[in-house]
């Protein structure tokens, strides 16, 4: 699966990060893919301010969110940052609340973005045991045996 | 069961922002609300589920609500999809 592939190679990945807040957790996503060249800073300001606009609308499901915004907001390639954190956060819907899996995306194009990269993330997480493993998962090794097992 | 045709009319389709509206306003009505495209079927009121489908400009897609509002649910949800814009 490339969203598995690109997680590794780009090494975005953190887990079990601390965040107070839903905006620091977004934050911890998006700096991981700005470390890796996949978008610039004013990326975060702008999920930030249309989550305010519209709601968190990328929840997908209880305890997972996929924050991002659209293409012209800063986005320099294709990407995706896994963070898992230790402590959930609330982002104020109560059907998803609260969240501690998020997998942030980057996509260069909208049709990019709804037909290759949402559909790999909903792929990885529409599978209840894997979730709750992933959410439990402490160390690299213990992800890299996961993703080894979902890859197959 | 009460179903309706309909068709994909807006750019984007029933992706995150326009599908996360359909399944905020799907879990509005006491019915289970299922949306068929081609082979696939999928809960219309988990974005997850969803988003799983890919659902695109064009496609001609079936809204099956089956429960106390049905007729209600169907003809709500299938015009929430026909004024879909962004």
């Amino acid at each position: 699966m490339n969203l598995i592939d690109q997680l590794l190679a780009r090494d975005t990945i953190l887990l079990q990060g601390h965040a107070g807040t839903w905006q620091q957790a977004v934050r911890l996503g998006v700096d991981l893919l700005v470390e890796a060249g996949c978008v610039e800073e004013r990326y975060y300001d702008s999920i930030i301010a249309m989550t305010g606009e519209l709601g968190p609308w990328y929840l997908l499901a209880p305890g997972m969110a996929m924050p991002h915004a659209r293409p012209e907001e800063g986005v320099l390639k294709n990407g995706f940052a896994l963070v898992t954190l230790e402590t959930p956060v609330v982002f104020g819907d109560p059907d998803n609340d609260p969240v501690d899996i998020l997998i942030t995306l980057a996509a260069t194009d909208a049709r990019t973005m709804n037909e290759q990269s949402i559909v790999e993330v909903v792929t990885l997480l529409d599978d209840e045991a894997r979730v709750e493993r992933l959410r439990q998962v402490r160390t690299r090794d213990e992800l890299l045996t996961l993703f080894n097992e979902i890859q197959g | 069961m009460e179903c309706r045709h309909v068709e994909i009319v807006n750019p984007t389709g029933l992706h995150t922002r326009p599908g996360n509206l359909f399944v905020k306003h799907a879990k509005s009505f006491a019915s289970d609300i299922h949306i068929v495209k081609n082979d696939k079927r999928v809960n219309g009121k988990s974005l997850l589920t969803l988003m799983k489908a890919g659902i695109s400009l064009g496609d001609k897609i079936v809204i099956e609500a089956e429960g106390p509002d049905e007729a209600a649910a169907a003809d709500a949800m299938a015009h929430l999809i026909a004024t879909l814009t962004e």
